[in-house]
């Protein structure tokens, strides 16, 4: 819904991603503020910044698959595997700089993705998460075992560098982590606008209609795949150059199905839904990481394992969140945005 | 007008929380107690928390007792224990959590991937208690190994399989199958530990699997194929207990010459708890105190019925932390005796680590070999028995591990 008194007269207005004065204003105001972060946060915080955009960079590939796409995916985990280690590969062993090694990284990866997203054409749903379960153990597999990853040793990844800045601390990644994340949400947004999007949007809600409308589902549900492994891929290669080393023990399926989760709780189909998501679920594991030297003071009651029991409180605040809340918070945001836009019309 | 009001209240709650969660450090409160930081990044619901509990447990329990009996001239260690699950950037998180802690000095990893993660972060900055990863061995630097590094263990399981390979007067050599973790835990015995058994004429087959698996069967019947006189299972606990029980119902027990597990269990909490039938017979490579030696440790029996009730509520992991606890408080006494609570800093810390050698810590772990060339926690190990009960029992004293990273070529 729009703000009162805002009529969208043109096409161009209704595509339009910020609207009005006072969204550019709110938007370049929270650009400006995020980059003083590092300014002002601790190490502790920027670094848990630094995180939440890598995996909010991930899960947008995710949404675009998943969410616009409705092609289930619990293969981003292995993606972000490979982007990291194609990025660790080109800049420690053939000494690419960190920029076209981290496109390079979402290239490999989004190709490896199409070749994983290939039985999407053939099966949907339950089964193609299974295939994708499968795509997952394959590639961490495959990592393992090559000599260029260096197996389940691991690679240490040199910082990245820019014109002479090296790009060594979680203050500095900060700056490269939120520009990325700001390009990569922008474009995502534009592609839920554009055709393509429009045409991904289609075979999620039907694509036997969308075929018949003359849809190529085959090309569209590959090349949904290139630009989700390719988000994958840039992510795993931040990832890759923030941690400064990599194991596949990085890459878990654990990580994958929480990537899932942080879909499904900020909202299926929202770029917005992917902030809330990822931000809300690591907030959550975070708050649970705090609370638990306080856990430890009644860890009696839980078998002296107190600190333990903070998944559980996790796992059972998403449950109830998905009892009261199965749209996502994207639609609670939603529903708060229409009520004041509606005010002092209606009380 | 309520809707305005509540959103007034919540622009109000969104900003307070925005700046609580950027506001600068500023000056820190004039600091009343010394204290000194230690962070325990564990495992307490993860693939290894069946060992990582009760190791955890071994540290609080020593370092609360050191507490409360005045610490040094008043300087207490604050122990903080985090549940990592085995995940590495959230033992990284952990960590970056406690930077602005007074005196953090000292971190313990739960895995070497953790350890590798960690190791450029800490270098200065805090000692890092590390696992068993050789490589720590093979470049000395901010990270101590717990005990021997794993290939030297590995090492020690080749000289003892020999030694009752011979002792049953077989000829030729022991061929020694290995099911292991597909990961950097998993492989790391290799890297020396291959060159080791080479040495000695042994031959190795090894396959590896997920920590996710289940069914261990397939990966048994493959080393089973290839042929074995000495099955060897190097994963975790519980998974270890799960393999053993596995390879227990294939009869493979019955077919070896032994089964031997590494030192990550199984524990008398845990898999001897639910099958201690099923892993009769089976031995165990120990670092640390294992079953009834455990139970006989003056230390370690006396913190645990003290903290815990009895013995019988903690792992054997708990000797790992009790000894490790020992070495680290009697280091951080050192330093604090050489420069004071006030210049006390990680490379004092540092050096009074590396000066630990020859250090009995309380007979819970081998005789200390950290020095200023040696990351070795130990270089001893025991040898146990399962007898169908949940206590281990002793069949070797402490022996000696072979030097095995050096065999390796390192890069």
């Amino acid at each position: 819904m729009l703000p009162c008194g805002t009529f969208n007269e043109t096409y161009a207005k209704d595509l339009a991603i910020v609207r009005t004065r006072f969204q550019w204003g709110i938007l370049i105001a929270a650009i400006v503020a995020a980059y003083c972060v590092p300014l002002f946060a601790s190490t502790y915080i920027v670094g848990l910044f630094d995180r939440i955009l890598i995996i909010i960079v991930c899960v947008l590939g995710l949404q675009i698959v998943m969410g616009y796409c409705g092609q289930v995916s619990f293969g981003q985990a292995a993606f972000m595997a490979v982007g990291a280690y194609t990025a660790a590969i080109f800049t420690a062993k053939f000494g690419w700089n960190f920029l076209p090694a981290m496109i390079m990284a979402g290239i490999v990866t989004g190709v490896i993705g199409m070749i994983g997203g290939a039985p999407s054409l053939r099966i949907k749903g339950f089964y193609l998460a299974m295939a994708t379960l499968a795509i997952h153990f394959i590639v961490m597999w495959v990592i393992m075992h090559l000599e260029i990853t260096e197996g389940t040793r691991g690679m240490i990844v040199p910082p990245p560098t820019l014109g002479g800045i090296v790009f060594a601390t979680d203050q500095s990644m900060f700056y490269i982590i939120l520009t990325v994340t700001i390009i990569m949400t922008f474009l995502a947004k534009s592609l839920a606008r554009s055709k393509i999007g429009r045409a991904f949007i289609a075979i999620r809600d039907n694509d036997l209609a969308a075929e018949v409308m003359g849809i190529n589902l085959f090309s569209y549900k590959l090349l949904a795949f290139f630009i989700s492994c390719f988000y994958a891929g840039v992510a795993g290669s931040l990832w890759a150059y923030w941690l400064v080393s990599i194991t596949p023990e990085h890459f878990t399926l654990f990580h994958a199905i929480w990537y899932v989760g942080m879909i499904i709780v900020g909202g299926m189909g929202s770029i917005t839904g992917v902030f809330f998501g990822v931000i809300f679920l690591q907030a959550l594991d975070e708050a649970a990481l705090i609370a638990v030297p306080a856990l430890r003071e009644i860890s009696m009651f839980f078998g002296g394992a107190g600190p333990g029991i903070s998944m559980a409180v996790m796992g059972i605040i998403i449950a109830l969140f998905l009892i009261f809340e199965p749209r996502g918070l994207y639609h609670r945001w939603e529903i708060f945005k229409s009520s004041y836009r509606l005010y002092p019309f209606i009380d | 007008m309520r809707k305005k009001i509540a959103l007034v209240i919540v622009v109000c709650l969104l900003v307070s929380a925005m700046m609580a969660a950027c506001a600068p450090a500023g000056e820190k409160p004039p600091v009343k107690e010394k204290i000194v930081t230690w962070l325990d990044p564990s495992d307490l619901t993860g693939p290894v928390s069946g060992i990582q509990i009760d190791w955890s447990k071994g540290y609080e329990d020593y370092v609360a007792e050191w507490n409360k009996k005045g610490g040094w001239n008043g300087v207490t260690v604050n122990y903080i224990t985090l549940d990592a699950r085995y995940d590495v950037a959230r033992a990284i998180s952990c960590y970056r959590r406690y930077l602005g802690a007074p005196k953090f000095l000292w971190v313990r990893s739960t895995a070497t991937s953790v350890d590798k993660a960690l190791t450029p972060l800490i270098t200065g900055k805090q000692i890092l208690s590390s696992v068993n990863d050789g490589e720590i061995v093979a470049h000395p630097g901010w990270a101590f190994n717990c005990g021997p590094a794993y290939q030297n263990g590995f090492g020690a399981v080749c000289d003892w399989a020999l030694a009752d390979w011979e002792s049953k007067g077989k000829s030729g050599k022991p061929r020694i199958g290995v099911v292991h973790w597909d990961n950097p835990f998993g492989k790391e015995w290799q890297r020396g530990g291959l060159e080791y058994a080479e040495s000695k004429g042994i031959t190795v087959n090894d396959v590896g699997y997920a920590t996710s698996a289940v069914d261990f069967k397939p990966y048994l019947t493959t080393l089973e194929e290839k042929g074995m006189d000495y099955l060897v299972i190097w994963v975790v606990e519980p998974s270890i207990s799960s393999v053993g029980v596995q390879a227990h119902e294939m009869g493979l027990d019955k077919s070896v010459e032994a089964v031997i597990y590494n030192w990550w269990g199984p524990v008398r909490t845990c898999g001897l708890k639910y099958h201690a039938e099923e892993l009769k017979g089976h031995f165990l490579l120990a670092q640390s105190l294992q079953g009834t030696d455990l139970d006989n440790n003056e230390l370690a029996a006396g913190l645990a019925k003290k903290y815990r009730g009895s013995i019988d509520n903690v792992g054997d992991g708990y000797s790992l932390g009790v000894a490790g606890s020992v070495r680290f408080i009697t280091a951080l006494e050192r330093a604090l005796d050489k420069v004071g609570y006030e210049k006390l800093d990680a490379y004092a810390f540092k050096e009074a680590v590396e000066g630990l050698t020859g250090l009995d810590p309380g007979g819970c772990q081998g005789i200390t070999a950290w020095s200023p060339t040696d990351r070795n926690g130990s270089w001893y190990v025991k040898f146990y028995e399962f007898d169908g009960t949940t206590k281990a029992k002793p069949i070797t004293d402490w022996v000696k591990c072979p030097d095995t990273v050096s065999l390796h070529t390192w890069d």
